[in-house]
């Protein structure tokens, strides 16, 4: 993954995976610490965020790095035997959706870091968000992590895996994993990571989710 | 500001002077999170508090008194590096030395404080034996409610 340091604005015309830099403004010479903060769509990074702006980022002495990694759509070439779908238009299609929102929710939180006065440089990465973030974090020499954590039980975490458990694991600088206290369930392994599922999207306010390969291509294969 | 002072929970693992000053978890948090105000409460809970009791000086740890005064050090000792080296102004300072098992103990008092982070330290030991013992900061990470900061030793 090579990292695209030029800061702008405007969505590079690409779809092979880059980390963008997306937004950036206000490093100057006052800043002692870089503070990366992992989010995503999920209300459980934005409670956590928000933690960060209100209880720990001090505008005299951070950056706020704001990291988004999107996973790389993914789709069945060989459906059956001798039987091969062609998906590459439509994975590029959802790709580039995928990017829009990431780069839009990037746009979204870092405006509020900027309406706080705090430095902030906002990055687009692709696939695994574990090494991502890891790795991201180790490059920039981070002075601290901040994450939400999904409330999974015991049982879910040991299948799903847990992203903030493998960071708490690996990373090396301070980790600051944020709960979000009103979803917390005592019984988590019967409640459902219903917190996760709310998704908060900048503009449009019923989320409209993936399609499905089914929905697609029923709705392609009546064109 | 008449905001609520925060409550911040700090977890250390020894209550030795040298310890507690060279603390990363405590150096860490008066450096970058304690703010002014706030009402910093640190903890050290462990199931044998017998070799730490000798190391502060006492014999007898059982007694409350004892405790009481072990408190009351390191009370003075996180004060005193707040204020001369770290330049925390208007901070309370409050510890507890506990004899009971440091995952549920830190988890309890977090939620009953209503604390605004638990900071903790991360002991480098390997991996196996952390999965054999279990650790205090992976349990809070998983299990507390409030937020969790894990620091770690350099």
């Amino acid at each position: 993954m090579t990292t695209v340091s030029a800061p702008t604005d405007a969505v590079p015309a690409t779809t092979t995976p880059l980390d963008t830099v997306v937004h950036t403004h206000g490093e100057g010479e006052h800043v002692k610490r870089t503070m990366v903060i992992a989010v995503d769509h999920s209300k459980n990074s934005d409670v956590a965020f928000h933690w960060a702006l209100d209880n720990f980022l001090d505008a005299t002495r951070d950056v706020a790095v704001l990291l988004n990694v999107r996973s790389v759509p993914t789709a069945p070439g060989l459906v059956a035997e001798n039987f091969y779908i062609d998906f590459s238009d439509y994975l590029s299609r959802i790709e580039e959706k995928n990017r829009a929102e990431s780069h839009q929710l990037l746009h979204y939180y870092a405006d509020q870091v900027k309406a706080r006065g705090i430095a902030v440089r906002a990055v687009a990465m692709v696939g695994d968000p574990r090494e991502a973030i890891l790795s991201k974090c180790k490059e920039l020499h981070a002075d601290g992590l901040v994450m939400g954590c999904r409330g999974l039980g015991s049982v879910r975490r040991a299948f799903l895996g847990s992203v903030s458990d493998y960071l708490v694991h690996h990373i090396k600088c301070p980790i600051m994993i944020i709960r979000d206290p009103s979803s917390e369930g005592s019984s988590s392994k019967t409640a459902k990571p219903a917190a996760a599922a709310q998704k908060v999207n900048p503009t449009d306010p019923a989320t409209v989710p993936h399609s499905s390969l089914v929905d697609w291509w029923e709705k392609h294969s009546s064109e | 500001m008449s905001a609520p002072p925060r409550n911040v929970l700090i977890g250390i693992e020894t209550i030795t002077k040298s310890g507690i000053q060279n603390s990363p978890v405590l150096r860490w948090a008066l450096r970058n999170f304690v703010q002014r105000g706030d009402h910093v409460v640190i903890v050290h809970a462990s199931k044998l508090l017998e070799g730490d009791g000798k190391a502060a000086g006492y014999t007898n740890v059982a007694n409350p008194e004892t405790l009481k005064d072990m408190e009351h050090t390191v009370e003075t000792l996180v004060r005193d590096m707040a204020i001369n080296s770290f330049n925390c102004q208007d901070i309370v300072v409050k510890a507890s030395i506990i004899k009971a098992d440091p995952r549920e103990t830190i988890a309890k008092l977090a939620e009953q404080l209503q604390a605004v982070a638990v900071i903790v330290g991360r002991r480098s030991i390997g991996a196996m034996k952390r999965a054999l013992m279990g650790s205090v900061s992976d349990f809070l990470a998983r299990e507390c409610n409030s937020t969790v900061i894990i620091v770690k030793a350099e």
